[in-house]
């Protein structure tokens, strides 16, 4: 019986997947909705990534940046990591009670490029949103200022650029 | 900002002005609304508002009893305010409605229920019985009539590995209340090797039916279409939206996006495209727009509809309507002017228009998800999401724009 249980989520899984676009491999990525109430339930901000199907800066960032060891420590513990495809007609629910899809959460963000990486509090209010081809430092930067906390008194750029200097 | 105050004190004024509708009062289209009710406007090719005869016919889905359902409430012209809703729906829970005006006081509408496809007829006073056109693995439905090439609808269904497009010619007898079943097709005859999702139908005064939708076989996500003439067969497919390369993303990744493509009947046998394209990518989603003068067999060169106002600010939503006697209007929301509003845009002797935001549909708050409908005298009736937060309750609102002679010179 498990098997076949099994063998059936294979399918469902096979027969959904490719209406979506792919995020990097080996991470937990979850969807918006379980997202937002894990980070409630465990008190840790989310990693929002909106990318698109054949988005390809979304793949150059998951083969350069998310492949890297230690964006995938840091990310996988500091964050509840949540994926959209901004195209998407995937359903999901809001805390509000409200169903919507995930291209319709994507107008929402203003997503204008992906990939858009957006992180939020543990109560899902933004604290930045960040669009574009990222690097490996560059995302250890943002886990700096999120992880960190220096999000509460400064902005990302300010944040930035005192590290440079 | 300074650009935004050249805007209102110079532009705005020639261009209201200049607007080929002047615009009535909006109103609600339910008393149905409150901190937990949301309502969607979001059928396949954004077809949520038909016209038909004196009777204009709004199709939603909330959620106001727990679960989502669609409805459907119509406002006679004599009347002044919309007649009480009514559920289209029934099963566990249905989505996204489409709806098509059958030109005689009448409408089919088609939607998504437990996984399948249901169509039926309404009108003021009557609801025929519901037809189920499709099983589980379906959804996005949407329709199209025309006199002469009948109820046409079409949606996307799983089959096997993706999702295609199939279409249905239903039988509709004129002041009839009752769809009888036809043959479903698959609309591109060619092995699927992508999803095919969001399907729109124009059936063209001619007989003929122009399809056309979301592909993903090319590795991204490209808009294609296909028709019939009045044999019903269906032809090879062919892309709509043109792809750019640029410096920019040359060898990045096998392309760039476009969704949620909207088609409109015009007069005998064209027909007039919209869809969201993200060739420019880094601006976020523009409103395209491409014609076909016969029949559906080829579109046209892509023209961009929003204006340059607009450049820097996503572009979402897009919907078309016609009169099938040259009129046409484009309208989607967009952000530019700090919160979303409702957009507007027709084609001009020189051009698209200048973009207007539409009186009543603008302002302070949230104003989205547009979809119109164009009666014969060329009236425009918009109907859209109203809320005043972007995650609050919403409101779904209507209002008519009155046609305003000599004010609309097309050129394509």
């Amino acid at each position: 019986m498990k098997r076949l249980l099994l063998g059936m989520l294979f399918v469902v899984m096979c027969l959904a997947a490719p209406a979506f676009a792919d995020p990097p491999d080996h991470y937990p990525f979850v969807s918006y909705g379980d997202g937002l109430r894990l980070a409630k339930q465990q008190n840790r901000p989310v990693f929002l990534y909106f990318g698109r199907y054949g988005c390809g800066w979304c793949a150059k960032t998951n083969k350069e940046s998310f492949s890297d060891p230690d964006i995938h420590r840091l990310y996988t513990e500091h964050y509840v990591l949540v994926y959209v495809d901004a195209e998407s007609g995937k359903r999901l629910k809001l805390p509000s009670g409200e169903r919507i899809t995930e291209a319709e959460l994507g107008a929402r963000f203003n997503a204008f490029a992906t990939p858009l990486f957006v992180f939020l509090d543990p109560q899902g209010k933004q604290i930045v949103k960040i669009p574009g081809y990222k690097t490996v430092q560059d995302f250890k930067d943002f886990d700096r200022y999120v992880n960190g906390g220096y999000y509460k008194t400064q902005t990302l750029l300010q944040f930035l650029g005192r590290k440079s200097s | 900002m300074i650009r935004a105050l050249a805007v209102a004190i110079f532009i705005f004024p020639a261009t209201v002005s200049a607007a080929p509708w002047q615009f009535d009062q909006p109103i609600d289209v339910t008393p149905v609304h409150g901190a937990k009710v949301f309502h969607h406007v979001e059928a396949a090719g954004r077809k949520s508002i038909a016209v038909s005869g004196a009777s204009v016919a709004v199709v939603w889905e909330d959620n106001r009893d727990g679960v989502s359902r669609c409805y459907v409430a119509v406002k006679r012209s004599a009347e002044s305010g919309f007649e009480a809703d009514r559920p289209v729906s029934g099963g566990k829970e249905a989505f996204e409605p489409s709806i098509v005006s059958l030109h005689d006081g009448r409408f089919a509408v088609a939607w998504e229920q437990d996984g399948g496809v249901w169509s039926r007829v309404v009108s003021a006073t009557q609801m025929g019985l519901p037809l189920k056109l499709a099983g589980p693995g379906s959804s996005a439905a949407s329709a199209g009539f025309s006199p002469r090439a009948g109820l046409w609808i079409a949606w996307s269904q799983q089959d096997g590995h993706y999702a295609g497009i199939h279409a249905e010619k239903l039988g509709y007898a004129p002041a009839a209340d009752r769809l009888a079943p036809g043959m479903a097709v698959s609309v591109d005859g060619a092995p699927l090797s992508g999803d095919q999702l969001y399907p729109s139908v124009a059936a063209l005064q001619t007989g003929g039916v122009v399809i056309a939708w979301e592909d993903r076989r090319r590795g991204h996500t490209t808009i294609m279409y296909s028709h019939a003439g009045t044999g019903g067969k269906f032809v090879a497919a062919t892309q709509m939206n043109e792809t750019r390369r640029d410096a920019r993303n040359a060898a990045v990744g096998p392309g760039t996006g476009a969704m949620r493509v909207a088609l409109a009947a015009e007069a005998g046998n064209s027909v007039a495209a919209v869809w969201s394209d993200k060739r420019d990518f880094l601006s976020g989603y523009d409103v395209y727009a491409a014609f076909s003068s016969d029949g559906g067999a080829h579109f046209g060169a892509n023209q961009m509809v929003q204006d340059g106002f607009g450049d820097n600010t996503p572009q979402w939503h897009p919907a078309i309507a016609s009169d099938r006697r040259g009129k046409l209007a484009v309208v989607w929301d967009d952000n530019r002017d700090g919160s979303p509003d409702i957009w507007l845009a027709w084609p001009t002797a020189s051009g698209w228009s200048d973009n207007v935001n539409v009186p009543g549909a603008a302002g302070a708050g949230v104003q989205s998800d547009p979809s119109i409908a164009m009666d014969s005298q060329g009236n425009l009736h918009l109907v859209w999401l109203e809320k005043q937060a972007a995650d609050g309750p919403t409101r779904l609102r209507y209002e008519m724009g009155r046609a305003v002679a000599d004010r609309l010179n097309t050129q394509k």
